[in-house]
């Protein structure tokens, strides 16, 4: 993890994705606090993937929209059956899409964690139950925490009355379908009246 | 009293010798009120510190802020709430994520409060300040150069890892890799990113 003395390059990306461990986060982290060298390292990298995401993305966007390109223009040359038989295809598609948004989430959960800091929102795809681990280091202590789900209309979208910290970490798993956009993880100290707050972009 | 480094067995096998410090005489000294070794802790954490702050949240501020916890850190060694001198590293991180926690706690609280006082009130700009756009967009056009250099299969490998966040193990299964020739693409593409962004650096600066 560390080569003479310094975090590996692989190691700092792995921390500019928050990816690594929490003995390993600790330990880049404290070695960062002195490093100056290290600190202008992580800035390189963080800037190269936050660059690279974009890149990507924008790419993927581009290639996704000439595919539809191609395709419907494709359409325009077919014969009048096909026309029909296509319609028909979608008018199916928006039916089934329909009934799916009220079924339960099934397939296996994607699990992603949460930290109450400023930075990078944890960003993960829409699709699937989501296992939510939630960073409780320096919450008021409590014996159960409300945490509450809320879309970014800051409208109710599901809670779990009673949760407990385990391993420093508040576990919730949410079932229910949830759509694309910004969603905010609120925990409440029972009690209490300050929220604690983590930001999830599902994408 | 001159401040002295001499090597902390606690970190010897950690730190390259640059970073090597006497944490327990540097928390003594400061025990005994001694001015220089205040002066080496800012000297050591300020930049650490101010790096750490601003990354979280953002730099208004962040004069104040960095201030703010080598009070606490300092007021801490004092009290003798450090037990242990030569963990004083570890000690300081957790001072400035509590200080982080507590301004984002204080966030969201003064948050709600606008709300439920004022519904009508002023949101914040969130967009980026024009400069930081720019620059944004800069280093997205060097990304998107780096990778019309690759192929295809080298774009999907890069997609699935940065951008669908699959791990190393996956990809280099499901796309019949190497370690070594996985950890290798990633490097040029990072390497090649450099390259182009000192080149354009010099072309401007030129």
């Amino acid at each position: 993890m560390f080569a003479a003395g310094h975090p590996e390059e692989v190691v700092l990306e792995q921390y500019a994705m928050g990816k690594l461990d929490e003995p390993a986060v600790e330990a880049v982290e404290e070695h960062i606090l002195v490093c100056v060298s290290c600190q202008d390292r992580l800035d390189l990298t963080e800037t190269y993937v936050r660059s690279m995401k974009s890149a990507l993305a924008s790419a993927q966007k581009a290639e996704v929209e000439s595919r539809w390109r191609t395709r419907i223009g494709g359409w325009f040359q077919m014969p009048a059956p096909a026309w029909a038989g296509a319609a028909a295809v979608v008018l199916l598609a928006i039916v089934a899409v329909f009934n799916l948004r009220n079924f339960t989430r099934s397939g296996i959960p994607a699990a992603v964690v949460l930290t109450a800091t400023r930075g990078e929102t944890a960003s993960i795809e829409a699709k699937g139950p989501l296992d939510l681990n939630l960073d409780a280091r320096d919450l008021t202590p409590a014996s159960t925490y409300r945490v509450q789900l809320v879309n970014g209309e800051a409208e109710d979208v599901w809670q779990q009355p009673s949760a407990t910290v385990s391993d420093g970490y508040i576990h919730v798993r949410i079932g229910k379908h949830l759509s694309r956009g910004q969603y905010f993880v609120r925990v409440f100290a029972s009690g209490a009246g300050t929220p604690r707050e983590y930001a999830l972009q599902l994408r | 009293m001159e401040s002295e480094r001499s090597v902390s067995t606690a970190q010897s096998s950690e730190q390259p010798d640059n970073l090597v410090y006497d944490w327990s005489g540097m928390v003594d000294r400061i025990q005994r009120n001694d001015e220089t070794a205040m002066e080496e802790l800012y000297r050591v954490f300020s930049r650490g510190i101010r790096f750490y702050l601003c990354r979280q949240l953002g730099p208004q501020d962040l004069d104040d802020r960095v201030h703010d916890c080598f009070l606490i850190v300092v007021q801490a060694i004092r009290k003798g709430d450090l037990r242990e001198p030569e963990r004083l590293m570890g000690f300081v991180r957790t001072i400035v994520r509590r200080q982080i926690a507590g301004h984002i706690e204080t966030a969201v609280q003064t948050r709600r409060q606008q709300v439920d006082i004022e519904t009508s009130g002023a949101i914040p700009d969130r967009r980026l300040d024009p400069e930081t756009f720019v620059i944004g967009r800069q280093e997205e056009e060097l990304a998107a150069a780096v990778l019309k250099g690759i192929s295809r299969r080298d774009r999907e490998i890069l997609t699935r890892f940065y951008l669908h966040e699959q791990s190393q193990e996956q990809i280099c299964r499901e796309m019949r890799l190497t370690e070594t020739q996985f950890r290798l693409l990633k490097s040029r593409a990072k390497a090649r990113f450099g390259e182009l962004g000192k080149r354009k650096l010099f072309r401007k600066v030129s």
